[in-house]
């Protein structure tokens, strides 16, 4: 076996071995902005990578900073109206591949805020996956 | 003398660069070139922007005045913002992800514009005025930047706001948890010192794009 085959095959061993290790899904870069202490919600953006060879589904969140937190997405409608709608049904994250929450599309409304929404304050966000189950992260805010 | 060794005479040797007519003619006119386009590109700021970044508007009227609740609870009218470029953005602070994205530019803007700021008003307009009484809409947009002003109404009042604008919006359900949201134009109009329509920024605008448009309507 030539030497270019036998790193060829470490290679794809390496992969694998990842792989079995990684954890299936990853959610990193989650942020809020600041929010006016008298604006009534907040709201978090995050990524979320699956690294599983499965589809995956982010089917509810919940945050000690928030009185009720949901999935939305922001959406403009025929005539240039924005608005939001909330995804009853959880956000889709398709095997290998980046799902990202951001300004003007998908994001994590929290309802009721509780928490400060000030630079440099963490809350914890608590996600629940259909197949990799609850992962919890924190919301840096800046 | 070997007439055959004598070097050929001047007429015949190869003109030198500096005695080349066409060459000192290009030269020339390159020279001149150069120097119109330097000039044009020293002036051209004083005749506006080379692109605006909104939705350019022409209008010959200004905007029909409105009266409105300010912040203090004290009527404001468009027209006492006359001699101010003045920014409109129609918007419910309820809206989590759109509106403070917006506030948030047009705060950039403020503060890349630095003293010129001073000739131009934010103006944020609830379009929720069950939610957002004139204490909230205070505190709301002074977090962004305390000379900004936020104006309530009754629904009929700002129905008749934001219809002649082109501002658009509707309520609708959602979650239990949200209780009701609002679909809005999200765009933000620019009023020129005159208090004619000018620019409709679509969202997603920057607060570098807006400034670099402000800086022109403020020296008008």
């Amino acid at each position: 076996m030539s030497r270019r085959w036998l790193a060829a095959l470490f290679c794809i061993l390496g992969i694998t071995a990842c792989q079995t290790n990684r954890a299936p899904i990853a959610v990193s870069e989650a942020w809020g902005p600041e929010v006016p202490a008298v604006a009534q919600n907040g709201i978090f953006y995050l990524q979320i990578r699956n690294h599983s060879q499965e589809d995956d589904r982010l089917l509810a969140v919940e945050s000690p900073g928030c009185t009720a937190a949901e999935l939305h997405e922001t959406y403009e409608n025929e005539h240039g109206l924005m608005g939001m709608r909330y995804l009853a049904d959880g956000l889709s994250v398709p095997a290998g591949e980046t799902v990202t929450l951001d300004v003007g599309g998908f994001h994590i409304m929290c309802l009721g805020k509780t928490a400060e929404f000030r630079a440099g304050e963490h809350i914890p966000l608590s996600l629940t996956f259909a197949a990799a189950g609850e992962l919890t992260v924190e919301a840096v805010i800046h | 003398m070997d007439s055959a060794t004598e070097t050929a005479p001047s007429a015949v040797q190869p003109k030198t660069f500096w005695q080349n007519k066409i060459l000192r003619y290009a030269l020339l006119g390159l020279g001149i070139g150069i120097g119109l386009g330097a000039l044009f590109l020293a002036i051209r700021p004083l005749f506006g922007p080379t692109e605006w970044h909104g939705m350019v508007i022409q209008s010959n009227q200004p905007v029909t005045n409105f009266t409105l609740t300010s912040s203090d609870g004290e009527p404001v009218s468009l027209i006492d913002f006359r001699g101010k470029v003045v920014m409109l953005y129609f918007g419910y602070t309820f809206c989590p992800d759109v509106c403070p994205a917006t506030m948030i530019e047009l705060s950039d803007a403020m503060e890349t514009l630095g003293e010129q700021s001073e000739d131009v008003q934010v103006v944020m307009i609830t379009l929720d005025p069950e939610r957002d009484t004139p204490e909230v809409m205070r505190n709301y947009v002074a977090h962004f930047n305390e000379s900004f002003m936020g104006l309530t109404g009754t629904p009929e009042e700002l129905i008749a706001v934001t219809a002649p604008m082109g501002i658009f919006y509707e309520r609708h359900e959602g979650s239990s948890a949200s209780g009701y949201l609002i679909d809005h134009t999200a765009t933000v109009a620019v009023l020129d010192k005159e208090g004619k329509l000018r620019l409709v920024y679509p969202f997603g605008i920057t607060g570098a794009e807006m400034a670099a448009d402000l800086k022109y309507l403020v020296r008008e």
